[in-house]
C-alpha cells in the first residue's frame, strides 16, 4: 500500500509536499527534490519558508494557513521558489488541508515515514506547485504586445474609445481631446448618451443594435454628431466593432473630427457652384486634349459654342480640325505643340464653320497639365464666343472707314464747288478772247485752227466743272419713288445699243416690284457710268457683263459684312465684269474725285465719285469687289419699298 | 449806241466781256461789285445790265431786286458759273426773278451779242 503510494507520488511530474501544522515540510515527492535541488533529508522537517524566495510574503504560515484550517477549500496562488542553487523559480500553488480520517491509527503507527521520504501528518496541508516560468514568460510578452497596442491607442491621431454597458471604459488621448477632456476620470464611468447629439440618437441606436446581431463584425463609417464636456457640438464619422475587454463584453469606437473636412468639402463645393456659375454666365465651356490618346473631351458647353452635335463627336482630332476654319487650321494646331512642348499657356483665337455655314469666332485658353513624373499628359482649358466682339470691332472699323471716307469727300467736295465757281470765270475769259481773236483771222489762217482748239479745250473744261459741281451735290435731283427694275432696263438697253455687241451683257432680274426713292434720270446716269467703267476695264476678247439685281433682307449678319446699313428691306443692284479687276490700292481710291486709271485726257475721274455721292445720297450704298486680273464688281445698295400691285 | 453796264467782280472776265462788246461798238460801263453797280445806274442809268450772281459786298441776286423795285424797266442779263450750287440753280432763280435773260458761264461770244443784240438793238 504504502509502495503504492509512493510510486503515485513520485511518478508526479508537478511537485507536491505536504505540510505539518507546525509548517514543517513532512512530505515531498521526487519532482520537489528535482526541482529545488535539496535532498529529501535536506527537506523533510524543514520550515516551509525555506522553499520560497521572498517567504513573507507568503501567506502559508499565518492566516491563510488558518483559514486552510477553516474552511479546507482548495486555494491557489503564485509565488517564487528558491533552489538549493538560489534559482528562482515563479510557481502557481494549489493547497487544500488534509486530515487524517477519524479513529484511524496515528501517522506513527500508518507510516514507517522513511519509506516515504517523510511523514503523514495526522491534520496538515497538501500542496501541489506548477511551474510557470514559461506561462510568466508568456504573460510577460502578453503585456509588452498589450503596452505596444496601448501605445498605438495613445498615439493614434484618431480617437478610439471603449464603452461597456453603455458607459465609457477605456479613452485614447484623441478621444479626450475630441471630448474635451483633460483626464480620463472625466469620463470614465460615465454614460455615453451625455454625449451623443440628440440628432444622432436614432443612427446610433440602429448601430447598437447592428453591432449586438454581428458579433465580431464592425459597422461601416457613418457621420454623427457628439457633444463635447462643454456643451459644443463636434462632427464626425465612426465606425464600430464588438471587443471583450477587461472580462467584459463591450464596443471599441473609432471617431475622425470631420469638422475641418466638412468646412473644406463645403468650401469646395461652394468653390465648386461658384466656378460652375462662373463658367455659365460667361458663356464658358471646359475642354481637354488627352495627349496619349490623342482624344478631345468637351463638355456640353463646348459643343455647343463649336457647333458641334454631342452624341456624333468621338473627340478625334480630325473631327475637331475638320470644323475649323481652313485658315486658323495650322496656328492653333502650332500653338498646341508649342504649349505640349515648352508648357507655356495656350492663348488662341480662331474661327470655326458651324453645319450651317455661319462663321463663329472662338477665343481660347488653356493650360498644359503634367503627371507626377513631369510627363505632360493633357491641355485642359476654357472657350468662349467672341462672335458678338468681333463684329463690333469690324463694324466699327467698318463705320470709322466710311467716316473718313464721307469726311474726304465732303471736303473734296466743298474744294470742288469753289474751284467750278473760279474755273468758269477762267474760261469765259479764254473762251471770249479766242472768239474775238478768231473774229480776226482770216479763215484759212493756222492762227485760227490753234483759236478753234482753245474754244474746243474751253467747252471740254467747261463740262469737267459742271461735273465737279454735280459731285458736291448741289445738283438739283428729283427724287421720286419709282420702280427701280425699268431704271435698269432702260440704261442697259441703251448701253447695249451704243456698244453693237462688242460685250456680251447679261441680266437677271428678280425684283419685280420693288420700289426706290431716287432720281431716275440721275439713276441711269450712275449705271451708265459704271457700266461704261465696266466696258474699259474689258481689254480682250469674250468680256461679259453681268447685271444683277435682287431682294434682300438685311439682317445683322448681312449688316456686319457689308456695314452701315439699316435692317430692313434693301435692294441690292450689282453691275460685274469680268475685265482687267484693280489691285487694292486703285480699289481703295476708286471713289474719291480726280482719281482715273485713265491715259491724261481720256477721263476726268469724276464718274465713279460723282455715283458714290448721288448713291449716298440716296441713302444707300455702294461697294467694289475686285482682284487683279479677276474683275470687278460694283454692289449697289439701296433701301427698298414693296411697289403697291 | 445803246450803253451798257457790266457787273462782274472777276477782272479778267469782265474785261473780255467788255471788249467783245466794245467790238461791236457798245457803249461799256464796268462795276466790281453789286453795291457799286447799283450806284452807277442810279447816276446814270444804262439800257442793260449784264451781272454775275455770286459777288462780294453785293450779290446779283440782290441787285437784280434792288434794280427792279427801284427801276422798274431795267433791263438785265445774269450770267453765272455757279457757286455752291450749279450755275443753272443760280439762274432758275434770276429766272423766277423774271428779269429777262441768262447765261451760263463760260458762254460764247455769239450767244452772248445774240442775247444782246435782242434786248437793246445794235
Amino acid at each position: 500500500m504504502i509502495h503504492y503510494f509512493q510510486t503515485i507520488l513520485n511518478s508526479m511530474t508537478d511537485p507536491l509536499f505536504v505540510l505539518g501544522a507546525d509548517a514543517k515540510i513532512s512530505l515531498a515527492n521526487k519532482a520537489t527534490v528535482k526541482l529545488l535541488g535539496y535532498s529529501p533529508s535536506e527537506l523533510i522537517g524543514r520550515d516551509v519558508s525555506l522553499l520560497f524566495a521572498d517567504p513573507k510574503n507568503v501567506p502559508l504560515k499565518d492566516e491563510l494557513f488558518l483559514r486552510f484550517q477553516q474552511d479546507g477549500l482548495l486555494r491557489q496562488f503564485e509565488a517564487t521558489w528558491k533552489t538549493k542553487d538560489g534559482d528562482t523559480i515563479p510557481v502557481l500553488l494549489s493547497c487544500s488541508v488534509i486530515e487524517a480520517a477519524a479513529g484511524s491509527p496515528p501517522v506513527d503507527d500508518l507510516t514507517p515515514s522513511a519509506k516515504l521520504g517523510g511523514f503523514l501528518p495526522r491534520r496538515g496541508l497538501v500542496c501541489v506547485a506548477k511551474d510557470i516560468t514559461e506561462w510568466k514568460s508568456a504573460q510577460a510578452l502578453l503585456s509588452e504586445s498589450e503596452e505596444r497596442f496601448r501605445m498605438i491607442f495613445d498615439m493614434a491621431p484618431d480617437a478610439i474609445y471603449m464603452k461597456s454597458g453603455g458607459n465609457f471604459t477605456y479613452l485614447n488621448p484623441a478621444a479626450l481631446k475630441l471630448f474635451g477632456a483633460s483626464r480620463p476620470e472625466e469620463l470614465i464611468g460615465k454614460s455615453m448618451w451625455d454625449f451623443f447629439h440628440p440628432d444622432s440618437f436614432e443612427t446610433i441606436r440602429e448601430r447598437v443594435k447592428q453591432l449586438q446581431s454581428m458579433p465580431g463584425g464592425a459597422v461601416p463609417f457613418s457621420e454623427q454628431k457628439y457633444l463635447r464636456l462643454d456643451g459644443t457640438t463636434v462632427e464626425v464619422e465612426t465606425t464600430a466593432a464588438p471587443v471583450r475587454f477587461q472580462g467584459q463584453q463591450g464596443v471599441v469606437v473609432f471617431i475622425r473630427d470631420i469638422t475641418e473636412r466638412r468646412k473644406m468639402i463645403a468650401e469646395m463645393l461652394s468653390d465648386k457652384v461658384k466656378l460652375d456659375l462662373a463658367l455659365k454666365s460667361s458663356g464658358m465651356g471646359v475642354w481637354s486634349y488627352e495627349l496619349r490618346k490623342n482624344l478631345r473631351i468637351f463638355d456640353a458647353q463646348v459643343c455647343r459654342i463649336l457647333g458641334i452635335d454631342p452624341e456624333s463627336f468621338h473627340g478625334s482630332a480630325e473631327e475637331f480640325i475638320n470644323i475649323v476654319h481652313p485658315q486658323d487650321r495650322e496656328s492653333i494646331q502650332s500653338a498646341l505643340q508649342q504649349t505640349i512642348a515648352s508648357g507655356q499657356s495656350y492663348a488662341v483665337e480662331y474661327r470655326v464653320v458651324w453645319p450651317d455655314q455661319s462663321v463663329h469666332y472662338i477665343c481660347a485658353r488653356g493650360q498644359l497639365v503634367r503627371d507626377a513624373s513631369g510627363q505632360p499628359v493633357k491641355v485642359k482649358g476654357v472657350i468662349w464666343d467672341v462672335t458678338e466682339r468681333k463684329q463690333a470691332e469690324e463694324d466699327k472699323e467698318n463705320l470709322q472707314q466710311q467716316f473718313f471716307q464721307a469726311q474726304k469727300m465732303e471736303s473734296i467736295g466743298t474744294l470742288a464747288s469753289g474751284v467750278a465757281h473760279n474755273f468758269n470765270n477762267i474760261l469765259g475769259s479764254i473762251r471770249g478772247c479766242a472768239e474775238m481773236a478768231l473774229d480776226d483771222v482770216a479763215p484759212s489762217s493756222r492762227t485760227r485752227r490753234d483759236l478753234e482748239r482753245i474754244v474746243q479745250g474751253v467747252e471740254s473744261a467747261q463740262k469737267l466743272t459742271e461735273q465737279i459741281l454735280s459731285f458736291s451735290r448741289s445738283a438739283k435731283q428729283e427724287i421720286r419713288d419709282v420702280a427701280i427694275r425699268p431704271i435698269i432696263k432702260n440704261a442697259v438697253e441703251m448701253f447695249r445699243a451704243s456698244l453693237k455687241g462688242a460685250v456680251e451683257i447679261r441680266e437677271s432680274f428678280n425684283s419685280e416690284n420693288a420700289v426706290v426713292s431716287v432720281d431716275p434720270n440721275q439713276m441711269q446716269h450712275m449705271i451708265l457710268n459704271i457700266l461704261t467703267n465696266s466696258y474699259q476695264a474689258i481689254d480682250k476678247a469674250g468680256g461679259v457683263i453681268e447685271v444683277g439685281l435682287s431682294r434682300m433682307n438685311m439682317d445683322a449678319r448681312a449688316i456686319a459684312r457689308i456695314a452701315a446699313l439699316k435692317t430692313g428691306e434693301w435692294v441690292e443692284l450689282t453691275i460685274k465684269d469680268n475685265g482687267c479687276g484693280m489691285d487694292s490700292a486703285t480699289k481703295e481710291r476708286i471713289f474719291e474725285p480726280f482719281f482715273t486709271t485713265k491715259e491724261l485726257g481720256q477721263g476726268t475721274g469724276l464718274g465713279l465719285s460723282l455715283v458714290y455721292g448721288v448713291i449716298t445720297g440716296y441713302g444707300g450704298k455702294i461697294i467694289v469687289e475686285s482682284f487683279p486680273l479677276q474683275g470687278t464688281t460694283f454692289h449697289i445698295f439701296l433701301p427698298c419699298k414693296n411697289y403697291p400691285l | 449806241m445803246p450803253r451798257i453796264l457790266i457787273i462782274d467782280d472777276d477782272e479778267s472776265f469782265r474785261l473780255t466781256l467788255q471788249e467783245i462788246l466794245e467790238r461791236k461798238n457798245y457803249t461799256v460801263i464796268t462795276a466790281v461789285n453789286g453795291a457799286e453797280g447799283i450806284q452807277i445806274y442810279r447816276e446814270n442809268p444804262a439800257d442793260l445790265v449784264i451781272t454775275d450772281i455770286i459777288m462780294p459786298i453785293k450779290g446779283g441776286i440782290r441787285v437784280i431786286m434792288d434794280l427792279k423795285k427801284e427801276f422798274p424797266g431795267v433791263k438785265i442779263i445774269a450770267i453765272s458759273g455757279g457757286g455752291l450750287g450749279t450755275a443753272d440753280e443760280y439762274l432758275e432763280v434770276v429766272r423766277i426773278l423774271n428779269v429777262g435773260a441768262t447765261l451760263k458761264k463760260p458762254f460764247s461770244n455769239a450767244e452772248l451779242l445774240e442775247m444782246v443784240y435782242k434786248m437793246v438793238g445794235e
